[in-house]
């Protein structure tokens, strides 16, 4: 099926909105989607929840013959799935989304493989004879926007949960691999937990750039570039990639990943608790439950997302009317208790990592005056933008064509 | 169910899956004053159901209609239902419109109202086109009639670009045609927007305040999730 086309209604809406510092489902420019990671019965089976994205992970495992390169190193491949389960437009067989595979899968390979985050040496049995071959299939359940932060979380929590079957050595060099009833198996050794963090870049003028962190798919399809960084809490970048038709300069970028970098952190420890955690209820039960109690349907997702900003009254249209004509100085109407953190969080990516944790409320922070001379009759933000660069900056540092020139 | 007749009173009796046979007083005799509606089917005098939904039930003084109310996102044209597309293509004179369905709907750029080959309506693919299907048949694509106002007017232009268009499952869409779900008049007891509902599950809205379109879209794609009477009392103790 060919995707459903894009009006220019639905293009020029959002783009307005990211320009008033609004986006579409009430999140704050810089804040993420509730995530939730949840192990199967398998070891290695890792399912990760972003919003209404959905990626499984499973890590399989088997004894090959190593590179004649590298004798004594394990085996690592990433493979992505995208199938019509994901969204209608795209054809088994990853016919439709041929590039968005591609893209996908380089971004996996570079940030988990290259990074060399999982040690491999650990994996081998007997030097130039027999080594572990480990294979991480990620399967896309739901496409959502902002596929490459979720593959790679399911990946990397998913490689980080693996163990691998004890192996018994003979003397003559054959190898017996022990079932789990008889050796406990053996756990991964992970150095470094990878993450990647994406950015949408929406360019609502030339030379006005805003950047939107983890996209959902209709802000995908409306963002001018994206900018999708891999790094570790620990400070190496290991990928990025800056597609689309933006220019940034080298500042900008900087601001974006220092801010991916106290992101990374958050994810990370995410990660290893999920981890530890799942693997602490396996110890004490029989059999593990598994995915049963665990997921969370869309319906519910939505249920509590819509509870929670119902509760802190923004999805609510105030009785009182804030529309009075006022010039750009004058305060806005909004409650003034959000004002203590509205000044925290007026500069971008300067300030400490509690923003990332942001309450929702910071949507309604930004701040609404109307501009009577405003053609579109929309609210302006004034200068408190939930972006990561404040609008002086942007004059200054952006490359103009006249800077090209 | 495309359109509600007046005084009418919509009865919820069973949820049911493809093939439960349907077993009413009112079924059983007196034909003539039965209509069987979208998701049954009658068969060898016995009336199943082919989807899975609740079975409701809409009386007037005389008349009983019978119908499935499914949850669905993927829409199947029906004749005389009001539907937003998005034109696509243009193909000489004619532009192909796709309204959601498996095929696509055309019109001629001469389709509007007192416009000639000389002051034509200039469309541009990605403009949204509200109007009314007809004549839709398994086998052709359907016959698409652009609007201004349900019933009154032949379209004079496509929706205006401002405002924001959305997807929303068709149960939603229907709920908010429905005149007894007074969800709209609540929120608009507070500002003034538009609201143009495709039964196709898209939905134009357009307010002057843009924090109150993401409101109201937020709003309305609740219903997806909470009933409506859940929705007024949770909107209007706030």
């Amino acid at each position: 099926m060919k995707e459903t086309p894009l009006s220019t209604c639905e293009r020029t809406a959002l783009t307005d909105m990211v320009e008033c510092g609004l986006r579409h489902d009430r999140r704050g420019f810089l804040e993420a989607r509730d995530t939730t990671i949840s192990f199967g019965r398998e070891y290695g089976s890792c399912s990760v929840i972003l919003g209404e994205t959905r990626v499984l992970a499973q890590v399989t495992c088997e004894v090959v013959e190593p590179r004649a390169s590298r004798p004594s190193e394990g085996k690592l491949s990433i493979a992505v799935h995208l199938s019509p389960m994901a969204a209608p437009h795209l054809e088994p067989g990853g016919g439709g989304g041929g590039a968005e595979v591609d893209a996908l899968q380089q971004v996996l390979e570079r940030n988990i493989k290259e990074s060399r985050c999982l040690d491999l040496e650990s994996l081998c049995i007997r030097a130039e004879e027999s080594v572990w071959q480990l294979r991480v299939d990620i399967t896309v359940l739901n496409h959502d926007g902002n596929l490459c932060d979720a593959s790679n979380m399911a990946a990397v929590a998913a490689l980080r949960h693996f163990h691998r079957p004890d192996v018994l050595v003979e003397e003559d060099g054959r190898v017996t691999v022990l079932s789990h009833a008889t050796s406990p198996p053996v756990p991964t050794f992970m150095r470094k937990v990878p993450v990647c963090v994406s950015y949408a870049l929406v360019c609502p003028q030339e030379d006005k750039c805003l950047v939107l962190m983890d996209p959902t798919h209709v802000e995908e399809r409306v963002m001018t570039g994206k900018l999708v960084a891999g790094l570790n809490p620990h400070g190496d970048i290991t990928s990025l990639v800056f597609p689309g038709r933006v220019a940034l300069k080298k500042e900008q970028i900087m601001k974006c990943l220092e801010h991916a970098f106290r992101r990374a952190k958050i994810i990370a420890e995410m990660v290893q608790q999920a981890v530890e955690d799942d693997l602490q209820t396996r110890a004490t039960e029989d059999r593990p439950s598994g995915f049963r109690d665990k997921l969370v349907s869309d319906e519910e997702y939505k249920r509590q997302r819509f509870t929670h900003l119902m509760a802190t009254k923004v999805l609510t249209i105030p009785t009182e009317s804030t529309e009075a004509a006022v010039p750009m100085e004058e305060e806005p109407s909004v409650p003034k208790e959000q004002d203590p953190a509205n000044d925290s969080t007026n500069n971008e990516l300067v300030d400490d990592p509690d923003d990332l944790e942001e309450s929702r409320t910071s949507a309604v922070i930004a701040s609404v005056t109307k501009t009577s001379k405003n053609k579109k009759k929309v609210k302006k933000t004034k200068d408190v933008k939930m972006d990561s660069d404040s609008e002086e900056e942007q004059q200054h540092t952006l490359l103009t064509s006249q800077d090209l020139q | 169910m495309s359109q509600m007749l007046e005084g009418q009173q919509v009865k919820e009796l069973v949820i049911v899956l493809p093939g439960d046979k349907i077993e009413h007083p009112h079924l059983e005799n007196n034909w003539d004053s039965v209509c069987v509606g979208p998701g049954l089917l009658c068969k060898n005098g016995a009336v199943y159901a082919t989807r899975t939904g609740r079975l409701k039930m809409s009386s007037t003084n005389k008349k009983y209609i019978f119908y499935v109310d499914s949850q669905c996102k993927r829409y199947i044209p029906q004749a005389g239902e009001f539907v937003i597309g998005v034109i696509t293509r243009r193909l000489g004179y004619n532009y192909l419109i796709d309204i959601g369905a498996s095929g696509f709907v055309t019109i001629t750029d001469l389709i509007f109202e007192n416009y000639s080959k000389k002051n034509i309506q200039h469309l541009y693919i990605g403009d949204l086109i509200y109007g009314q299907l007809f004549a839709t048949n398994n086998y052709r694509e359907p016959e698409f009639v652009p609007l201004d106002v349900p019933k009154v007017s032949v379209g004079i232009a496509p929706l205006p670009r401002d405002g924001i268009m959305f997807h929303v499952p068709l149960h939603v869409a229907r709920l908010l045609i429905d005149p007894s779900i007074t969800l709209l008049k609540t929120i608009g007891k507070k500002t003034d927007f538009t609201l143009v509902v495709g039964y196709n599950g898209r939905i134009w809205l357009h307010s002057e305040d843009i924090n109150d379109v993401v409101t109201i879209m937020n709003n309305v794609m609740m219903l997806e999730i909470f009933s409506p009477q859940e929705l007024r009392t949770k909107l209007s103790c706030s």
